[in-house]
């Protein structure tokens, strides 16, 4: 009975995660294509999808070698750009924090960007959803990402210079992340949230290495709070 | 690029362990333990406080952040041009620094790193 709870529950995660494939196929397979052109070698290319799996770090890491940066330099940038995940950690521990060790740092491993959205917004939907079921969608949609990201870091780096000129990747990922958001805008306070967060990433969308968008996110969060609690003292 | 073999395993190594560790943190640290009310109530907000700061830029400069695609193509070396001025100054600023290291010029046929994208530019969630 509770395994196929479980099981449902992976299975609804898979599914979950399937629009999200369009985006990553590509970001994975031009890693793959950059890394080789980059002089990477096909072990390196690979390991780092697998071992660091973190696209936009990658990426970072990667146009600071070409420039021949320090190796310090190289790994502040790429964990500047990966801090935001220690705020997805934290997201998830209220709903994971109860979880054996070993599941817990195989759901850190796979902690990243598509896997945090869909399970927070998951648990939050269902309070009442009980924690391996919890832990088995969180796999569902990981599962579903992680191979496919070094799959075709693989196939990119086989690929190596053909790359398609009309792939327009920017132009999918506003509108499947404005979809994600427009759910979440369930109260006032999650709208001023929303707004401030916008206002200050586009004010602060000079600083370097996405550190912009962790002040104005910490910010947001200040403010929907405050609203929140706001509101709940004037009803 | 100019790193030995051993360096860019290193570099690997210590992305793949910093990266677990930010990951990890509050999972791992945490636990089952309740955290603070305020805390709990906050993180709540997260997606909402995280995901329109990520895609605004997206949606009002689509050039800019179309730029570390185009640029992907490695040939071009298309820049945009506010930061142009900056990295003039960069570029300009490493030439004379080869040029003091190394008065004989072995160095001068690096003409300057290929650009192809910056760690700002990145849209964030395109891969894991």
């Amino acid at each position: 009975m509770t395994r196929s709870l479980e099981s449902s529950a992976f299975w609804t995660g898979v599914v979950d995660v399937l629009p999200f494939i369009v985006m990553v196929v590509p970001f994975a397979t031009l890693f793959g294509v950059v890394a080789i052109e980059a002089g990477l070698s096909l072990s390196q290319t690979l390991s780092f999808s697998i071992l660091v799996i973190a696209g936009a770090s990658q990426f970072a890491a990667l146009q600071l070698m070409l420039d021949n940066a320090a190796i310090g330099f190289i790994l502040a940038a790429a964990l500047a750009v990966n801090l935001r995940m220690a705020m997805y950690s934290a997201a998830l521990a209220p709903h994971l924090g109860g979880a054996p060790l070993l599941q817990r740092a195989f759901i850190g491993y796979l902690n990243f960007d598509h896997s945090y959205v869909l399970a927070v917004a998951k648990y939050e939907d269902q309070p009442d959803m009980p924690l391996p079921s919890r832990v088995a969608y969180f796999a569902g949609v990981s599962l579903t990402i992680a191979p496919l990201w070094c799959l075709f870091t693989y196939i990119g780096a086989e690929i190596g210079t053909w790359i398609p000129s009309s792939l327009e990747v920017s132009f999918v990922l506003p509108l499947a992340f404005l979809s994600t958001v427009a759910p979440l805008l369930k109260s006032l306070a999650h709208i001023a949230t929303a707004f401030v967060s916008v206002v200050l990433a586009l004010a602060l969308a000079s600083l370097p290495s996405g550190s912009g968008l962790l002040i104005a996110a910490f910010c947001a969060m200040v403010t929907g709070v405050i609203v929140e609690t706001l509101l709940e003292r004037s009803a | 690029m100019n790193y030995s073999q051993f360096e860019i395993w290193l570099i690997i190594a210590l992305m793949a362990i910093g990266t677990f560790a930010i990951r990890f943190s509050f999972l791992g640290l945490i636990g089952s333990k309740r955290m603070a009310p305020v805390i709990e109530r906050m993180l709540r907000f997260t997606p909402v406080a995280v995901l329109p700061g990520m895609v605004a830029p997206l949606v009002l400069w689509p050039t800019d952040a179309a730029d570390g695609v185009t640029l992907l193509h490695l040939a071009a070396t298309r820049r945009s041009r506010s930061r142009r001025p900056q990295r003039e100054v960069q570029r300009r600023k490493r030439r004379r620094w080869h040029g003091l290291s190394d008065p004989q010029g072995h160095l001068g046929h690096v003409s300057g790193p290929r650009r192809f994208l910056r760690p700002g530019d990145i849209p964030f969630a395109l891969g894991p």
